[in-house]
């Protein structure tokens, strides 16, 4: 008896199961909750900027948007699990400049190609961040010292073949150094190298302003020079690498992709939403506190722009020897 | 002075005082289930608080993480499972004494131990915080390489039965870290191409398979405990702990201290710090061979840690927006999005804040006894269940624990791995503790040798080089040879004594010749 | 489940000499210092030693050479493990195409079922617990839970 109550159960399950397959559309979208995947840890700044777009956009779009971390192998993980959820919009995920990096290390097979681009939310600038009582005054004495003495001057910020170390590594090429007159040292971010630069185990460290702000407010960090095509309005006396004759602007920058198929009704209601959280007050002023650049570019430029990154790195990070 | 009294004013408002209490309410669950952190909740708070102002916004987050570190501890006494990574150290010992029908004790002393642990943090949070900031700046890998050394010690003292079997238990776990992208080259380890993989084994899911999910295979069998624990005194929580206090009032000054200063470094947080602790209470105990019976000892050092870490984990984050754990860092978060800088700044221009979040690490404190209570009467009711009632939910809450951690079936997975793995390590006599200690220290022990010896290009003698460095590297030989020369001592005084009877059997011999 | 310290030992070094040979395959770093092999290759050695020590203590203690025991386990607490271990199973494979509504009730059921929990009990339980999993995750977290199809 109880038998068959178990059969007939499994059945029905199934049935409304096979249901399901169909329910989802485009027209009345979005209609229950949207999963959006963070590829970096809880506590990080792309864990702060993704929780602050799914709050606001909770109120554009009226349904809940969970934040959820999937963290693990320099974010190969978490962009993994955006490309290969169900492109229906209800996951959607943030990726990171690592999407045109990973590929080229051989960590992943994914590429910006597996996403359907949605838009850019954020750029930070690449800094070149040493320790207040370090001798040198100026960027230029910093680069006549490691002329006179390659090899020397330890560098970090993330991973090995993370952003910063290829702000380094196009930094040196864009000069003419080789890619081992600064020895690059692999930690887990920004906070734990910055703290090693304090403690003397490093001497610079490429990281993004915002994430050295802190330390320069305390006095224990000074900016020699920023990757940025022009001076932050933050540190106005900070030259950029351009205004000193090198060609060279590096940054890690955030946006909202969903999986490669999403239907483009989908992708336009999501740009829409998310364009109006961008320029609301809300989030100027979360950015504006956070020391985050807000850049905004819509799907097509967005797509433009990660085709270009794509390359630009690939050849950057094979001229460094971190690429495979 | 006046800040004093502002920063009073701005806790004692009704508004502040209820958003306190729900945070606690809040941080009790978070803790109390395994899978759910104190990290993750506060990430889930930090939405709610872009509209709150910055004085309930920081007491919130204060109060639930103190809240969500000593919850932690109930499931592990109750059913074996600790709730959150801080509890793994001492949950065998507590879930001993709850078999002895003692678990109302147990939690009794956990819960009066965490007050006062996360009193002392605090204390020395207000008292030192620029001060250890920058001794704790000086650490860097040489020094984090030392404090892995230190706490692989532990793993002798937290070992039963056979060293050998300890070790292969200590071995499995850190070698579970090396699966995963090595930090060296970002090179993918023992992935075999699974995306997954990458992540390598996460912590959380593989504590609660070897803890929770073990534990429920070896009820179902009748294997486990059979003895009746029965109901949890709750009535008289607090009897006769005013004499466990007493005697351990040195341990409960030592292990403060220790779990402070361990979480004020940013490499290492209150679980290392409970780790830790215990050891040390092992070492210099009067009892040491009472351990891992049920002995209270221990559960007062580490639960007396492991919320003093919570203190010192602020001191970074607010002298250099350096955060001490991943709590503090998404508490840099909350203070940038309100437009208050950590570091100097923060002393400087908004000194009221700064008085608040102490009087918060206070109140929280305090409050802590009243919330514990109330959750230890709840969870206990927890027992009354009937155990063929009690297994089932216990593994769905495993099961739930594992999947929101990082919402992926992949770690039910490694949660269903390692909870076969502890049970049968555990029916061979190999203790499950030193595994986890291999978990917790592996990457940082790894990482903080490879990145050292790239720095040094491979000098071995640059352990030594800076002061802080040589004195934990002198500490770390002087704690691994002292087994050695104790066994040698040993065999020597054997021999000693042979020698003498020798001497005294055959003194003639010598005179003869 | 017991086997003998021998077996034990021999596993290990069998696994230790499969890692020894696997590491050969990782790339070192520059200048040939040893990179993401090391720790593993450090790790496996100790594996071998600590496998060799066993099998020295299997042999010295004298017991057979390849002792399996189940020990005090019955074959119904075999069964009962196997449930336990199936329901896990299921719930990995199932939970994306069932969501978590109809899953975790239907398991709980069966568990409580095959424990000799009364029926009515039983569902209690299962659409009890079901419900307040779903409230203090879903609802009063906003931890995630998996939707299933229907997006629960």
């Amino acid at each position: 008896m109880r038998k068959k109550a178990l059969v007939a159960l499994g059945v029905t399950v199934l049935m409304m199961a096979a249901g399901g397959w169909t329910a989802a559309s485009a027209a009345d979208y979005p209609q229950r909750p949207i999963t959006l995947i963070c590829p970096w840890g809880a506590g990080g700044g792309t864990d702060a900027v993704s929780r602050i777009i799914a709050t606001l956009l909770k109120k554009e779009l009226g349904v809940p948007v969970n934040v959820v971390n999937r963290t693990g192998g320099s974010g190969a993980v978490g962009h993994t699990a955006m490309a290969t959820a169900k492109p229906d919009g209800y996951t959607i995920g943030m990726p990171t400049v690592e999407i045109t990096m990973m590929h080229w290390m051989g960590l992943t097979e994914i590429t910006y190609q597996n996403l359907t681009p949605v838009c850019m939310v954020n750029f930070d600038s690449a800094a070149i961040n040493i320790r207040t009582d370090a001798p040198w005054a100026t960027y230029k004495d910093l680069e006549n010292y490691i002329r006179a003495n390659p090899g020397q001057l330890k560098d970090s910020g993330t991973g090995q073949g993370g952003i910063w170390h290829l702000a380094m590594a196009g930094w040196l090429k864009a000069v003419g150094f080789a890619p081992t007159d600064i020895k690059w040292i692999p930690s887990k971010g920004a906070a734990p190298a910055l703290q090693d630069l304090m403690a003397g185990g490093i001497d610079m460290s490429s990281c993004s302003l915002p994430e050295a702000a802190t330390l320069i407010d305390a006095g224990k960090v000074k900016p020699l020079a920023v990757m940025a095509p022009e001076r932050d309005p933050k540190f106005p006396d900070l030259p950029t690498l351009k205004e000193l004759g090198i060609d060279w602007t590096c940054g890690a920058w955030r946006g909202i992709a969903a999986p490669k198929g999403t239907p483009a009704e989908i992708v336009a209601v999501l740009e829409k939403a998310i364009e109006k959280v961008v320029k609301s007050d809300e989030f100027i002023k979360f950015m504006q506190n956070r020391g985050f650049g807000i850049y905004w570019l819509n799907s097509t430029d967005f797509a433009q722009a990660l085709a270009q990154a794509d390359k630009d790195n690939g050849e950057i990070m094979k001229a460094a020897g971190i690429a495979k | 002075m006046e800040h004093i009294l502002t920063a009073v004013s701005l806790i004692a408002q009704p508004y502040v005082l209820m958003i306190i209490c729900i945070s606690a309410l809040y941080g009790l669950f978070v803790g109390a289930i395994p899978g759910l952190t104190a990290t993750m909740a506060t990430a889930l708070l930090v939405p709610v608080t872009f509209f709150m102002d910055p004085v309930p916004a920081l007491a919130a987050i204060v109060t639930m993480e103190a809240m969500a570190i000593f919850a932690g501890d109930i499931p592990g006494a109750l059913v074996r499972i600790p709730g959150t990574p801080s509890s793994a150290a001492y949950v065998d010992e507590s879930y001993a004494l709850t078999q002895k029908g003692r678990a109302g004790f147990v939690l009794g002393v956990d819960v009066t131990v965490a007050a006062i642990g996360g009193m002392m943090g605090a204390v020395i949070l207000i008292a030192l915080a620029p001060m250890l900031a920058e001794i704790a700046m000086r650490f860097t890998s040489f020094e984090y390489f030392w404090l892995a050394c230190i706490g692989l010690s532990c793993s002798v003292l937290v070992t039963k039965g056979s060293l050998l079997k300890g070790l292969i238990s200590l071995l499995i776990g850190l070698f579970m870290t090396t699966v995963g992208v090595d930090i060296t080259l970002g090179y993918p380890r023992f992935t075999f191409g699974i995306t997954d993989f990458l992540n390598g084994f996460t912590f959380i899911p593989a504590m609660i398979g070897m803890f929770g999910v073990s534990e429920v295979m070896r009820n179902v069998t009748g294997d486990g405990c059979q003895c009746n624990v029965g109901a949890v005194q709750t009535q008289k929580l607090f009897n006769g702990i005013g004499p466990v206090l007493r005697k351990y009032r040195l341990n409960v000054a030592r292990s403060g201290l220790v779990g402070t200063f361990v979480g004020i470094l940013p490499g290492a947080g209150a679980d290392i710090g409970a780790w830790i602790a215990y050891a040390l209470s092992k070492k210099f105990s009067k009892e040491p061979e009472k351990y891992g019976t049920g002995h209270i000892e221990g559960i007062v050092d580490a639960g007396t840690a492991n919320n003093a870490g919570l203190g010192g984990a602020w001191v970074p984050a607010l002298v250099f927006g350096i955060p001490g754990d991943s709590i503090t860092a998404i508490v840099i978060g909350v203070l940038f999005m309100k437009g208050l800088r950590p570091g100097p700044m923060i002393f400087q221009r908004t000194p009221e804040i700064l008085y608040a979040v102490y009087i918060a690490f206070i109140f929280a404190n305090l409050i802590l006894i009243p919330f514990g209570v109330l959750a230890i009467k709840t969870g206990s009711q927890m027992l009354r269940v009937p155990r063929n009632m009690l297994m089932p939910a216990i593994l769905m809450f495993c099961i739930v624990g594992a999947f929101a951690i990082n919402n992926t079936t992949f770690d039910v997975g490694v949660m269903l791995a390692c909870g076969i793995l502890a049970y049968i390590m555990e029916s061979n006599d190999i203790p499950v503790a030193p595994a986890i200690l291999g978990i917790v220290l592996g990457r940082l022990l790894e990482e903080s040798f490879m990145v050292s010896m790239i720095k040094s290009d491979w000098d071995l003698t640059v352990f030594f080089h800076r002061p802080v460095s040589a004195v934990l590297g002198v500490i770390t030989v002087i704690l691994w040879s002292s087994p050695v020369i104790a066994a040698w001592r040993g065999r020597r005084r054997v021999a000693e004594q042979v020698a003498t009877e020798e001497a005294v059997c055959e003194p003639k011999i010598k005179e003869l010749t | 489940m017991r086997v003998s310290n021998t077996a034990i030992g021999l596993f290990l070094i069998v696994f230790a000499g499969t890692v020894l040979v696997y590491v050969q395959t990782f790339p070192s770093l520059d200048n040939g210092y040893p990179g993401p092999a090391l720790f593993p290759r450090v790790l496996a050695v100790l594996f071998l030693l600590a496998g060799i020590g066993l099998v020295f203590e299997g042999r010295r203690s004298g017991e057979k050479l390849l002792k399996f025991d189940l020990g005090p386990i019955t074959r119904a607490g075999l069964i009962n493990i196997g449930l336990m271990l199936a329901v896990i199973l299921a719930y990995i494979y199932l939970s994306d195409l069932l969501g978590f509504m109809i899953l975790t009730p239907l398991l709980l059921l069966i568990m409580a079922k095959w424990l000799g929990v009364k029926t009515h009990w039983s569902l209690v339980l299962a659409v009890g617990l079901t419900l307040v999993i779903y409230v203090l995750f879903a609802k009063i977290l906003l931890v995630p839970l998996p939707w299933g199809l229907w997006g629960w």
